[in-house]
């Protein structure tokens, strides 16, 4: 029984502590450090391992291994190997352009160029040594990391370029095997919802703290890399039962760099027709409404030295510009889009790396409101929507072994939605101002008239709603590496605490407190307008929601030896989620452990085995304890007396809500939790080129769902026909996490992939996903009504069964490289959907009468991609010239996962109309 | 070393095992199940026997049958007209309609898609094995015409014009005629709510779905079943639970559509049952059935129970 040993060496960059009195201060004020401090601090830099071997293949101690690179902040590093002739470089920033030299007094100069460092996992690679010449090689990737555990993918620069990837980072994340997309961008990772995700900007959280969802719009081209963790990933990582999206940025480097580029993407060039299906398959006729669609991309970036070696900076600004206009709505939704990022990376010292970052992301939307052509302009919304995230890092390298790394991070997102500005332009198809009204003018007063059945929304739009989310969150991470086992191996050790304190500020209704509703005789004929009915409102309604978590991780990286990876640790997350009254709506202690391990039978790089065990945990969301805030919206509906034959139960021609939410809790919540084991089989067939196996079950239970203690109801669940409370005209929702709230998936990954040699690449895989449970996404009423949680279990939409993807990127051999092509195919089965019946407990369309997702099928979808680069030098620089195409074939049928439901007059429709071809074109200039 | 890993992997394992591979929510929720049985004898009625008149069960009179479950009941008041359940629903006039509060419930048949006007108020579903009864059944009462005034003249017919009006494409969507639920491939009697059982009595199952279960303070019960029996009108062959002029849904197509017509049952019959029973319904009286409990409606002591709640009571003014 021994101890492991901690070995804190001094620093071989700079100039040494002074003997044990600064060892022991050093760890002390690192230790302090990590009290003040705090969170999830996912990987931002790399980490490469190199083997040096002689010609013998045994391994040569003492090299004096160099990397050295443009990005690689404090100048070129040294480090010497041990008796194992392997050294580690730690903290490096992610790159596609390292080099690699080893000196030895016996030994001839050895030199490895091109070296890739991704973020996650370590790059492991073998430089070789002989006592005859000189060796200079240039590293291809290795087909197979034996390092990781994780399953996912890493997305370098290089390729997010090469590749028709669609110009952001939710998007790109769908080249990953088993990521789905929902219907408003977000990724459906391995089988959970969108909702579920954690998506970390240089290492912060940056998760919409409400909704769970991506927080903020990002420029494409300041993108280094994106990190798509599908699971088994440390707790370093943070917590999250669906997947991870860690983004990390471009720090700039010794090069100055200038890029500008231009994009403008059409997708009017061919029918785009809203879809129709019966309920059995059967293709109807399409409804005639047609969508279009035209986007703009500006781009400006600048990165560069400040000082040479010592600080890096990077400065970009995107302008998106987005005109669409879906099923036929006469007003186009432009959506107007202003990104900036800027980032300051210096390196004073070999000891201290500060960092700067800020980015934010104003935008507008006119004409949200799209999917009817029965709109006018004045009634059309207006979206205001942005905020900032900003973070300042200090990473302080204690020794080549030992770092602490602190992050702090502030993050601010608005959202107003109101009517639309008015404007004197009489050319503008915009609501006109009227006498008096400034330009601009927003009317919150005049109370909206909305139409059903086919009448007019008219006059002004109805509702307000702002909405102000904030988090800040510091954390920070202490990094021990090389630590020796006495009995063989060594251990990387991470122990991070961290705590993010967020809030939302609320404040919702409706103009003039009054909302009319115009009906037709006829469906869908405007020309038939027959009466109105109104709602008439409470004052609009202002709330707080609060939430803190504190948290800790400890985790291990063991070798015992070369060829064998045990990943370890587990996560502590003490979450507080408050609703408006300051009630800890959810209260939770979560633990987290993993285990994982990697296993290189042969060792030599060619075979991989993992597997393990995880558990993930989900923190809440503030929109989940908002649930049972007391602010509600009151309403009184007003049938009048053309609808009197059309009135409530009790023959009353109104009804009401009240101003009081009546949602609850039930006194004994458990947080959601996900536990996953994982398979993965990998082996190098051939040079450069891989063939994998990967599966994974992921179990996740106790879903945030709500059931209803107020109304009793029918056999099938569709009418009602008493009230526990006496109140049959309102629903009592009550937060619950029931064990039958639950989800089991199933992914298995089948899979080629061919690294980049001989000027290709392509990866092709086949997964297959199954779904089972009864929520997609939390907290959607599955268990308000009792009588259809006998349909509740069934197939669910976060997945589709079988997908096959393949992506391939060709150097064209018209040396120096350059013209690219990039192919992206994506070819997926349908997905099972419901019929929806009325049911009086939603008042709309919502019941089953027969298990969920069995009625027919939403139609599989293939689709193809192609970018093509031309390069072009100049004097100074050079100029790049691409046209991209999405969708060639014109069979994306409306692709997001969440959008069809055979709906109440028996069409089958897609609520996200199909995909139209969309061609993209862009020139970038860059020296 | 070795002790320090096997710490290590015991705290993990420990963790695994004991942060949550049990939760207890705090509250007893149950799928709870029996039946209802009506005594034939309630169900007659006079019909035409080879030209003599005869009193003959009419099964398709039963109408939806109401389930609640109310608190414990007291001794049942036989002196008064109708059996009662002291805090639950509450039959006599004299004392405070709408003071019922039901802990749960479900139906046995429902008031659903009146896709034409003749059918208002007088089909519960499952109660027919094709539509041609169901035709003839309604057209006792009142001739079944179409939207252009014409008589319709089958069932197949009718079947086609609801279908085509609700955009409903199986008998299941709509709901009156029962699947195949005995399997033998043969939609008939056997198929319905309720079926005859060899004492020429009839019997339903019901299921009250995600029950909320609970013990009393003094921990003996957990609250009586109480049902009553919608049964068509001798004279109309309407269900007095049924609210004409609610359509199913508030929903535009109902305002808009003349052909959408209303009908559905009241949403506060377990609340004021007293205001929706009408001569001639069948409630729950004391259950002095053999194997009953003797109390009106049956009280639950465990959720496991399988009650059989007899419908024994027919109303009489």
């Amino acid at each position: 029984m021994g101890r492991i040993r901690l070995t804190l060496p001094l620093s071989a960059r700079g100039a040494p502590l002074a003997g044990a009195t600064a060892r022991l201060l050093q760890v002390f004020a690192a230790l302090v450090a990590l009290l003040v401090a705090s969170p999830a601090l996912a990987q931002q830099d790399g980490t490469l391992i190199v083997d040096v071997l002689d010609d013998s293949d045994l391994e040569v101690p003492g090299a004096r291994v160099t990397l050295s690179g443009p990005a690689l902040i404090g100048g070129s590093q040294t480090q010497v190997t041990g008796a194992a002739g392997q050294v580690k470089f730690t903290a490096i920033p992610p790159s596609t352009d390292y080099a690699l030299s080893a000196e030895h007094d016996t030994l001839q100069v050895s030199k490895l160029n091109n070296v890739v460092v991704k973020i996650g996992s370590p790059t492991r690679v073998t430089m070789k040594m002989s006592g005859i010449e000189e060796i200079v090689v240039t590293e291809k990737e290795k087909a197979i990391n034996t390092e990781s555990t994780s399953r996912g993918e890493v997305l370098t620069k290089d390729f997010l370029q090469k590749i028709p990837s669609g110009r952001s980072y939710q998007s790109a994340t769908q080249m990953a095997s088993g990521v789905t997309p929902d219907s408003g961008g977000n990724p459906n990772i391995g089988g959970a919802a969108s909702n579920e995700n954690t998506y970390m900007i240089d290492g912060a959280n940056v998760t919409d703290p409400v909704t769970g969802t991506f927080g903020n719009n990002f420029n494409f081209d300041a993108i280094q890399q994106i990190e798509v963790l599908l699971g088994g990933y440390m707790p370093e990582y943070g917590v999250s039962i669906g997947g991870v999206v860690n983004v990390v940025t471009d720090s700039g480097s010794n090069n100055l760099q200038f890029i500008s580029s231009v994009y403008y993407a059409n997708s009017n060039l061919r029918p785009r027709t809203d879809e129709r299906w019966g309920h059995d398959g059967v293709q109807l006729a399409p409804s005639g409404f047609e969508q279009t669609g035209q986007s703009f991309f500006v781009n400006a970036l600048v990165s560069g030295p400040v000082v040479r070696d010592k600080a890096f900076f990077i400065l970009s600004y995107v302008n998106e510009r987005g005109l669409d206009a879906y099923a036929g709505t006469p007003q186009r939704r432009d959506y107007d889009g202003h990104y900036v990022y800027g980032k300051l990376t210096i390196q004073p010292s070999s000891e201290h790396r500060f960092t700067l970052g800020l980015q934010t992301d104003p935008a507008s939307i006119a004409n949200g409101t799209q999917g009817t052509p029965y709109i006018k302009a004045e009634a059309q919304d207006n979206q205001e929507q942005g905020g900032f995230v900003g973070n300042a890092r200090w990473q302080w390298f204690l020794s080549p072994d030992a770092s602490l790394d602190t992050v702090a991070t502030l993050q601010r997102s608005n959202i107003r939605v109101g009517s639309v500005p008015c404007t004197h332009d009489t050319r503008q198809d915009r609501r006109q101002c009227r006498p008096g009204e400034e330009e601009g003018y927003i009317d919150w007063y005049t109370p909206g008239r909305s139409g059903i059945g086919g009448a007019y929304d008219s006059v002004n739009y109805a509702s307000m709603y702002f909405s102000t989310r904030q988090r800040f969150q510091i954390t920070s991470k202490l990094s021990l590496t090389n630590i020796k086992d006495p009995l063989g191996g060594t251990h990387d050790l991470k122990f991070g605490i961290g705590t993010e304190q967020t809030s939302e500020s609320n404040l919702q209704g409706y103009n003039g407190n009054l909302l009319y509703i115009d009906v037709n005789s006829t469906s869908y004929d405007p020309t038939t307008f027959a009466n109105y009915y109104y709602l008439e409102t409470s004052s609009p309604i202002r709330y707080q929601v609060n939430g803190s978590i504190y948290n800790f991780f400890l985790q291990d990286s063991w070798k015992p030896v070369k060829n064998l990876t045990i990943n370890y640790g587990t996560r502590y997350d003490n979450s507080v989620m408050r609703n408006d009254l300051g009630e800890a709506v959810l209260r939770a202690n979560l633990w987290g452990p993993r285990l994982f391990a990697a296993w290189d039978p042969w060792g030599n790089q060619k075979t991989k085995i993992a597997t393990g065990y995880g558990r993930f945990n989900d923190r809440g969301t503030l929109g989940i304890a908002g649930f049972t805030s007391a602010s509600g919206f009151g309403s009184k509906l007003f049938f009048g007396e053309y609808f009197d034959n059309y009135s409530n139960g009790r023959n009353e021609n109104y009804s009401y809500s009240p101003v009081r939410n009546l949602n609850i809790s039930n006194d004994k919540l458990r947080n959601p939790y996900t536990d996953e084991v994982i398979l993965t089989l990998e082996r190098e067939v051939i040079n450069d080129v891989a063939i994998s196996s990967s599966m994974s079950g992921k179990f996740t239970r106790n879903l945030y769902e709500f059931d209803d203690v107020n109304l009793v109801y029918s056999e099938n669940g569709d009418s009602i026909i008493g009230s526990r409370r006496g109140d049959v005209n309102n629903l009592y929702g009550r937060l619950r996490t029931p064990s039958l709230a639950r989800r089991d998936v199933f992914q298995w990954d089948l899979a080629a992939r061919k690294v980049l040699s001989h000027r290709w690449a392509a990866r092709v895989t086949y997964t297959f996903q199954q779904a089972l449970g009864t929520t997609n996404r939390s907290l959607t009423g599955t268990f308000a009504v009792d009588q259809q949680v006998q349909h509740n279990y069934g197939p669910l939409q976060t997945v589709r069964n079988h997908v096959f993807r393949a992506l391939a990127i060709w150097d064209l051999p018209t040396d120096p490289w350059t013209q690219q092509i990039g192919i992206f195919f994506l070819g997926a089965s349908g997905v099972p959907v419901d019929r929806f019946y009325y049911g009086a407990a939603q008042q709309g369309y919502s019941n089953r009468i027969q298990a969920r997702r069995t009625y027919t099928n939403d139609p599989g979808f293939w689709d193809l991609g192609i970018r093509f680069q031309q390069y072009i030098d100049l004097r100074k620089g050079q100029l790049q010239l691409s046209v991209e195409a999405q969708n060639i074939t014109n069979n994306r049928g409306g692709g997001y996962i969440y959008n069809a439901q055979v709906y109440q007059n028996n069409r089958f429709v897609r609520f996200i109309r199909q995909d139209p071809l969309q061609l993209m074109f862009g020139a970038r200039y860059e020296f | 070393m070795s002790r320090t890993r096997a710490v290590i992997g015991s705290a993990l394992l420990a963790l695994s095992l004991g942060s949550g591979c049990h939760f207890d929510e705090g509250i007893v929720v149950e799928n709870m199940v029996g039946t209802v049985v009506v005594p034939s004898t309630l169900l007659e009625r006079l019909q035409s026997v080879g030209g003599v008149p005869t009193n003959v069960p009419e099964p398709k009179a039963i109408g939806p049958v109401y389930l609640g479950l109310y608190g414990g009941t007291v001794d049942a008041d036989v002196t008064t007209s109708y059996p009662y359940v002291a805090t639950g629903p509450v039959f006599d006039p004299t004392r405070t309609v709408g003071d019922a509060y039901p802990y749960g419930g479900t139906t046995i048949g429902q008031l659903r898609n009146t896709c034409l006007a003749a059918l208002q108020c007088r089909v519960a579903s499952n109660r027919f094995t094709n539509y041609d009864e169901l035709l003839d059944w309604v057209n006792q009462y009142e001739q079944v015409v179409d939207l252009n005034g014409d008589p319709v003249e089958s069932g197949e017919e009718l079947r086609q014009i609801c279908m085509g009006q609700y955009d409903l494409t199986t008998d299941a969507e709509l709901g009156w005629i029962p699947p195949d639920r005995n399997g033998d491939e043969v939609v008939d009697d056997k198929d319905l709510d309720f079926v005859v059982r060899e004492d020429g009595n009839y019997e339903a199952e019901f299921t009250l779905w995600q029950q909320e279960y609970f013990t009393s303070p003094d921990g003996e019960t957990g609250f009586t079943i109480w049902a009553f029996m919608d049964t068509a009108s001798v004279a109309s062959g309407e269900f007095g639970s049924c609210n004409e002029n609610q359509s199913f849904g508030q929903n535009g197509e109902a305002y808009t559509n003349p052909q959408y017509n209303t009908a559905v049952m009241y949403r506060d019959v377990l609340n004021r049952p007293a205001s929706y029973i009408d001569a001639g319904d069948i409630v729950t009286g004391v259950q002095d059935q053999p194997g009953g409990n003797g109390e009106i409606g049956y009280v639950y002591h465990d959720p496991d129970d399988i009650p059989e709640l007899w419908l024994n009571f027919e109303v009489t003014q």
